[in-house]
């Protein structure tokens, strides 16, 4: 197993230099840079600026590829991202500083996925072709459809219009006020969630459904076995490998719903990071969130891969 | 044109019904109450320095303020942006200028560059002298004003060493010419400088090599600028203010917390040495707590906006858009609006170095083509101006060509008729094609600019009556628009500016057309450069009045633009926020910093259930 995960972090290597590469060079295509950005600003209140002195400051106005070469050395030597051209900041402390909102987002929301998805899948796969089905199948249809930007913005605007509410504006962190902290992460939290929830629920009944036809599922009913013990104890767990992958590759999901609903939601978050420095083309911001983004990605994968062990003893690695 | 009413007249409203009921739980959790109460109750009078019986200000309260953008940098030395010189710093830190809270501002009186400002006041700097040659400029600093107590300087007494250390590290020179000057050269930078000293504590004087108009205005950095005086200890120590718990400046409030990206707050600066000009007795600032919420999406600032969570949705006039302003009016009749004729920031410039808009008549012809008393009526409800206007605002001091000096030639280019501006058309060797169309054209926009992209499409429906397909491009960002603004690669139409502009007419109309080309219009044009020459060797205000007015009458005549009707633009604020006296844009576009001298009502709040 060791040598299995050895071999797999070597594999993450090309990845993941192939990720920061490509969005290197996408970036510069975009139209715009940070000089143009702050030309655009300056503009906006009357002032002038040297266009190719502000090139120098930003170290714009080195070839495309002395720029590759000094952000991969800057990275494999000194393990640094870049300065932020925006804030003047070192771009790693810049992401973690914000990576604990992503990752709560994150998690509450996987875990709202999860907490609506898996029940009423079940609860879908026992009562096949019932009303009830029928209702947990539209629901995850609906949640799969309805785009959470869309989702977002209608409850943000229903909201303040009807009862003149609207989302905290004010993070708290979670260890100094858990209650206040929940109040500004549960909505965006489901809303994020409700997504993958129609996925978990979708995978989880038609899994629920094969293995509940498998023979020891007859067999143990027929031993006698009372029906909770059956579902939970052999069909469940069979029927959860395919549904952790899915989990584990709703990250991406994540990753790329917690870009808007940060935004929506003014939530500090990498996702909101990437947002703002896209717009104002900060080079270093932007890869340095992406590369984070795919780390997480790959390592993710790297988990599920690893759980298959746990969850179905015949799978040896090799 | 409102999605609020679209949303209420469309079956979109049952799903969002459903959807918002599934999470009534969650919404209601913590909700405020929303219930208005009636505020009635008796107010103490008192009477401002004008004698007028106003409500008496009240100290305390948090103003809670909504921003789009977060400030990433406290230190002025790297503001070069409009979010860090307007919402991260203003609050902590002084210029030696500033716009006077007390002038009373109205039509006719907007601040404009080079006539004496009677808006501007001394702020860190008590007054002021500059030699008859326009070349040496002395000040003298306030006494009594110390730095916030705080950090490695400690509630020390700001003198003009203090300046001058600001001086020096704006343009690298002593201890800073290792390092060279900041990005904020942009303002500082424009000043012809020879040399900066501090005879004396008090005294702080610069001289230049060449006499210029606006190097005082420049050096006293009133409005919307980021010379801000920063505290030499503080710098030496830490290298500059990048952590934002070092930073330290003189201003009413003082940096207390900062999530990036999330929240700022600031504290009431109990040593703070301004008074209220309005009410001379009253310590500044009035309020003891500032909170700024950074908010990037329209919707969801409206909506905490409506909420009550924020007394103030922007720090900008252009915050709400006037449909967005006319919505709120109508579901919050009990939010405050004040309003006043400002700047279209959605007009364009035509790209004229190329066909179809090399040719005046075509230009003409778009212009002709637009009705704009009925536009005004239609999208303005009335209560736009459709009176053609020139670059310069018309609310600027004697530097504008009001509409009834125009020439009776230039006024006809400015006259609503449809069938001339065909006639021109066809004249200029552009007619209808088999689907009725002369010639399209692409008209790049960005909300990021502050752009009316609903108000652009209504107006391309004017062009397409004349045979002229306009696509409106709306950009993503101000970076793009810049980029192709830059390059030349719009579509021919480039938004963002050029009528009606309020400040530094005479910069911005150097900065966006003077040159071999000019950058927005892609022409050289011998006329206008030539008046830009002379006006930077102005040394009169007569005189340089005189030019921009020339300056602006050829910006009308050559049409490089089109007029449509003036936007009313506003700004709103719940109720309890008060002490704001219609101070137009010297205050609330960001000239003056206001929150300092604004009040929480705080039982009209709580009647409110905020």
């Amino acid at each position: 197993m060791l040598r299995y995960v050895i071999r797999r972090l070597l594999l993450t290597i090309p990845t993941l230099f192939l990720v920061a590469t490509i969005v290197f060079l996408l970036l510069r295509l975009v139209p715009g840079d940070m000089v143009d950005t702050v030309m655009a600003r300056l503009a906006v209140l009357g002032g002038t600026v040297d266009r190719a002195a502000l090139e120098r400051a930003f170290g714009l106005d080195a070839p495309l590829h002395v720029q590759y070469v000094r952000w991969w050395s800057d990275l494999l030597l000194r393990g640094s991202l870049g300065i932020s051209m925006n804030s003047g900041q070192p771009v790693v402390p810049l992401i973690l500083g914000r990576l604990p909102v992503t990752i709560e987002l994150g998690l509450l929301a996987m875990a709202v996925s999860v907490a609506i998805g898996l029940p009423v899948g079940i609860y879908s796969a026992l009562r096949q072709d019932t009303v009830g089905d029928f209702a947990g199948r539209s629901l995850a249809i609906l949640f799969v459809a309805a785009p959470s930007f869309w989702v977002a913005t209608l409850v943000i605007l229903y909201a303040s219009l009807w009862w003149g509410w609207s989302p905290p504006l004010e993070l708290v962190p979670l260890v100094r006020d858990p209650l206040g902290n929940l109040r500004m992460f549960i909505l965006p939290a489901f809303i994020l969630g409700m997504v993958m929830a129609g996925t978990t629920m979708r995978m989880t009944r038609t899994m629920m459904l094969e293995v509940l036809r498998q023979d020891f599922i007859r067999t143990a009913y027929a031993k006698g076995l009372r029906e909770r013990l059956v579902v939970v104890g052999h069909a469940l767990k069979n029927a959860l490998i395919p549904v952790v992958t899915i989990v584990g590759a709703d990250l991406t999901v994540l990753i790329g719903g917690a870009v808007i609903i940060e935004s929506i939601f003014a939530l500090p978050g990498t996702g909101r990071l990437m947002v703002d420095a896209l717009k104002v083309r900060d080079y270093a911001v932007v890869s340095g969130v992406n590369l984070a983004f795919a780390v997480a990605v790959v390592g993710a994968n790297l988990l599920v891969d690893l759980s298959y062990a746990f969850l179905d003893p015949r799978v040896r690695y090799r | 044109m409102s999605v609020l009413r679209d949303l209420k007249q469309s079956p979109a409203r049952v799903a969002g019904s459903a959807l918002v009921l599934a999470l009534a739980a969650t919404s209601l959790w913590g909700a405020p109450a929303t219930e208005e109460g009636s505020a009635t109750a008796e107010r103490e009078m008192v009477a401002n320095v004008f004698g007028e019986m106003v409500e008496k200000p009240q100290y305390g309260g948090t103003i809670a303020v909504a921003i789009t953008e977060s400030p990433t940098n406290f230190d002025p030395w790297f503001g070069y942006s409009v979010p860090e010189v307007l919402n991260g710093q203003e609050p902590v830190f002084e210029r030696l200028g500033d716009l006077n809270w007390a002038f009373r501002a109205g039509a006719g009186s907007q601040p404009s560059r080079y006539i004496s400002l009677p808006e501007t006041a001394g702020e860190l700097a008590e007054s002021w002298e500059v030699s008859p040659d326009l070349k040496t400029y002395t000040f003298r600093i306030r006494r009594g004003i110390h730095w916030q107590d705080k950090g490695e300087v400690a509630g020390r007494e700001f003198d003009a060493y203090d300046v001058l250390f600001t001086f020096q590290r704006n343009w690298g020179l002593e201890e800073f010419s290792e390092k060279g000057g900041g990005p904020a050269w942009w303002k500082t930078g424009q000043i012809p400088y020879e040399s900066v000293e501090a005879p004396d504590r008090w005294t702080f004087v610069i001289k230049t090599h060449t006499p210029a108009l606006d190097t005082l205005d420049q050096i006293l950095c009133a409005n919307r600028c980021p010379n801000f005086m920063v505290a030499p200890e503080v710098i030496r120590a830490h290298g500059d203010m990048s952590d934002w718990r070092n930073v330290v400046g003189t201003g009413p409030f003082m940096l207390t917390d900062f999530v990036p990206g999330s929240s700022v707050t600031y504290t009431r600066n109990p040593n703070y040495w301004n008074a209220d000009p309005l009410h001379p007795g009253n310590q500044l600032p009035y309020a003891d707590e500032v909170k700024y919420f950074v908010i990037p999406e329209p919707e969801a600032r409206v909506a905490a906006f409506r909420s009550g969570r924020v007394a103030l949705p922007g720090m900008y006039w252009s915050s709400l858009t006037f449909e967005q302003r006319r919505t709120l009016a109508q579901t919050n009749p009990k939010l405050v609006e004040v309003t006043i004729p400002g700047e279209q920031s959605t007009t364009f410039t035509f790209r004229m170095d190329r066909p179809p808009f090399d040719d005046k008549n075509v230009r003409i012809a778009m212009q002709k083509s637009i009705n704009a008393t009925e536009l005004n009526d239609l999208y303005y409800d009335g209560q736009g101006d459709p009176t053609p206007y020139g670059y310069v605002s018309t609310l600027t001091n004697g530097m504008n060509v009001p509409f009834a000096e125009w020439p009776d030639d230039i006024k006809w280019q400015y006259e609503y008729d449809p069938e001339e501006a065909e006639r021109l058309l066809d004249e200029a060797g552009y007619p209808r094609g088999a689907d009725g169309t002369r010639f399209k054209a692409g008209w790049d926009v960005t909300t990021a600019w502050g752009h009316d992209v609903d108000l652009a499409q209504a107006v391309t429906t004017y062009f397409e009556q004349i045979g002229v397909d306009v696509e409106v491009n709306e950009l993503p960002d101000g970076t793009t628009m810049q980029d192709r603004l830059s390059a030349g690669s719009h579509g021919g139409i480039t938004a963002g500016c050029c009528r009606h502009a309020p400040y530094d007419a005479y910069a911005s109309m150097r900065y966006r057309f003077y040159g071999e080309p000019g950058l927005y219009h892609g022409i050289a044009d011998a006329t206008f450069n030539t008046l830009m020459d002379q006006i930077a060797g102005v040394t009169d205000n007569e005189t340089m009045a005189e030019l921009v007015r020339a300056v602006d009458l050829h910006y009308i005549s050559e049409m490089w633009s089109v007029a449509w009707p003036l936007s009313p633009i506003g700004m709103m604020h719940q109720p309890w926020l008060k002490g704001y006296t219609g101070q137009l844009g010297a205050a609330m576009e960001g000239g003056v910093y206001l929150l300092p001298y604004l009040w929480i009502d705080q039982d009209l709040k709580t009647q409110m259930g905020h």
